[in-house]
């Protein structure tokens, strides 16, 4: 009887918490972290509903075709990047360049706990090139079979 | 007469010896706050090794006053606090509250005793329920943490062990921070060492036993905090230094959270050298005085003012960040009288922890440590020592790292600093840590 008293009032002031998680009815400020980003946001300035999308699958590339250096930045990119970030979220800005990748690469190096030295950093923008020309040529299509639930 | 003092005293310090048999399965209280990894859309690897367990970004984070700490390079220069601020997202409930901080679990534990028949229990329980606000107030430098406990320890029982703000300034190379409120003396602070949440379900034995003095590191006083950061480019060192101002503790060891008759404040410090990747040593020092009840419950029963003493030294070092080496020393040195008005010496400790955390690849990793607490009273029975010896295995439950799901077993073996009663106690605990 104590137990179920118990429980009960534990989720009597639970469900009101998170109920005032799924309405968010405040913001205060017009730009949210994805905007940042470069991410797409809906125009009314709302903060977006998408708590947990770094648990989402993350996409894998067959390590077939990588040349050797390319495939030690492809475990470096999924080891060091995806320690912090959903891999999908890195991978879905187009059209970056390879200056881009760079600037981004050596600023994560400069983070705290981001425990890379300048030769994994020069091995993951390896990567990051080699991916985004293997997916303008085309490769694309392959790459998309190649992707797998991990 | 002296029969019925020793019943009681020994009915007393068994309960004392239970209290530290507790801690050793008991889970830590929770501090993952998952508000933080929706603010900026990262896992909860970002700020924690595996949760609750910070790493050097989460302890900055928390020093910067819940702010990232950005990129620091040699090129540009370090920016400031406040341009920090001006880049934060849009400020949000959801990205400044979690509601179900929880932890669910099977716990097993057999006790035994001198003088006393064996005990077991089992059993699931709703371990705790915590909810967390925290964050910054938007285009100020202020930020704010509040945490509310509704289950603790598998029992009903609201409390707000947290609930300060504070004010951050300077620049993410060099920055200062003040807070003021009811805060956990050391959640957040330290060295991975130096702090009290661990791989292993429970804290080191020397920030969880009470003392005779009814003394724990492990508690959420009310006072005024400042902290000083020193970060190197790229973070390759870091250099702390925070200082406390607290009420101390009431008679039975409860946080002091008003005002009272004890005019003198007691004061805390930290001192931490972060050195890359992962691997720090801090320097811990508390001193104080409480109102010690002696003999309670006893005709002989008597109120003095021990003054409480702790120094100590921990350390870790993360080897090609898979294996983590972690150490520490407590010392204790507390005034003790056995007879009112008459000065009897000092409790006296010398408590240790060594651990080995063991990460096969990330969010999977094996611990394993041991305890050990020396501890005398002057003319008492003699050093009585308590050993402990614990593993636990943690894996994510999930990519993000919201989810834990972990085991541990324990056993120790130790007697009481007072009554020399010997004790032994092994459990296992089975739980899912659930952060939203």
């Amino acid at each position: 009887m104590y137990i179920r008293y118990r429980w009960s009032k534990a989720f009597f002031l639970a469900i009101p918490g998170a109920l005032l998680l799924i309405v968010n009815p405040l913001s205060v400020r017009g730009q949210t972290a994805s905007d940042q980003q470069g991410a797409t946001s809906p125009p009314s300035g709302h903060a977006v509903s998408k708590p947990y999308e770094e648990d989402k699958p993350e996409f894998k590339v067959s390590a077939a075709g990588m040349p050797p250096d390319v495939r030690q930045g492809y475990r470096l990119f999924r080891e060091k990047c995806g320690g912090c970030h959903s891999l999908n979220r890195l991978r879905a800005k187009p059209d970056q360049s390879a200056d881009e990748w760079a600037d981004v690469i050596y600023r994560m190096q400069d983070m705290a706990s981001s425990h890379m030295n300048n030769a994994e950093s020069k091995a993951i923008l390896r990567f990051a090139i080699w991916d985004d020309q293997a997916r303008a040529k085309g490769d694309g299509g392959k790459d998309q079979k190649a992707r797998q639930s991990p | 007469m002296v029969t019925q003092q020793l019943f009681w005293r020994s009915y007393l310090d068994g309960r004392l010896l239970c209290v530290v048999v507790l801690f050793t399965l008991a889970p830590s209280q929770l501090t993952a706050v998952p508000q933080f990894s929706r603010r900026y859309d990262l896992k909860c690897s970002a700020c924690h090794t595996i949760v609750p367990v910070l790493n050097e970004q989460g302890y900055l984070f928390k020093r910067l006053g819940y702010h990232l700490p950005p990129a620091l390079s040699k090129e540009q220069p370090a920016p400031t606090i406040s341009y920090l601020v001006q880049q934060e997202p849009q400020w949000s409930l959801s990205n400044n509250l979690s509601a179900a901080v929880t932890d669910f679990g099977y716990q097993a534990q057999r006790t035994t005793q001198e003088g006393q028949s064996p005990s077991s229990s089992s059993g699931f329980q709703v371990d705790t329920w915590n909810s967390y606000a925290a964050g910054w107030i938007p285009d100020t430098n202020f930020f704010y943490m509040t945490e509310f406990d509704i289950v603790t320890n598998g029992a009903m029982s609201l409390n707000l062990p947290n609930a300060y703000f504070g004010y951050s300034g300077g620049t993410a190379k060099s920055s200062w921070y003040v807070a003021g409120g009811r805060e956990h003396l050391q959640m957040g602070n330290g060295t991975r060492a130096a702090q009290v949440y661990s791989l292993i379900p429970a804290s080191p034995l020397l920030f969880e036993s009470a003392s005779p003095t009814n003394f724990m590191v492990d508690q959420s006083p009310v006072g005024i905090e400042a902290g000083y950061t020193l970060a190197s480019n790229g973070y390759h060192n870091i250099f702390a230094a925070t200082a406390k101002v607290t009420n101390g503790d009431n008679a039975d060891g409860s946080e002091d959270l008003g005002v009272s008759t004890k005019s003198g404040k007691d004061i805390w410090l930290d001192v931490d050298w972060w050195y890359a990747p992962e691997s720090g040593v801090t320097f811990l020092s508390y001193y104080g005085n409480k109102d010690q009840i002696q003999n309670s419950g006893l005709t002989n029963q008597f109120t003095y003012r021990p003054t409480i003493r702790r120094q100590g030294v921990f350390a870790n070092y993360m080897l090609d960040y898979k294996v983590d080496f972690l150490g520490g020393y407590l010392r204790s040195k507390d005034d003790w009288q056995y007879v009112s008005g008459v000065p009897g010496g000092f409790f006296q400790a010398n408590d240790f922890f060594g651990e080995i955390d063991y990460y096969i690849r990330p969010g999977l990793a094996l611990a394993g440590r041991y305890d050990f607490l020396n501890q005398t009273i002057t003319n008492g029975v003699g050093n009585q020592p308590i050993r402990d010896w614990t593993a636990a295995v943690n894996k994510n439950l999930t990519r993000s790292g919201n989810i834990v799901g972990r085991v541990g077993y324990s056993y120790m073996d130790g007697r009481d600093p007072i009554t020399a009663l010997r004790s032994k106690t092994w459990g296992i605990q089975a739980d899912v840590m659930f952060n939203f």
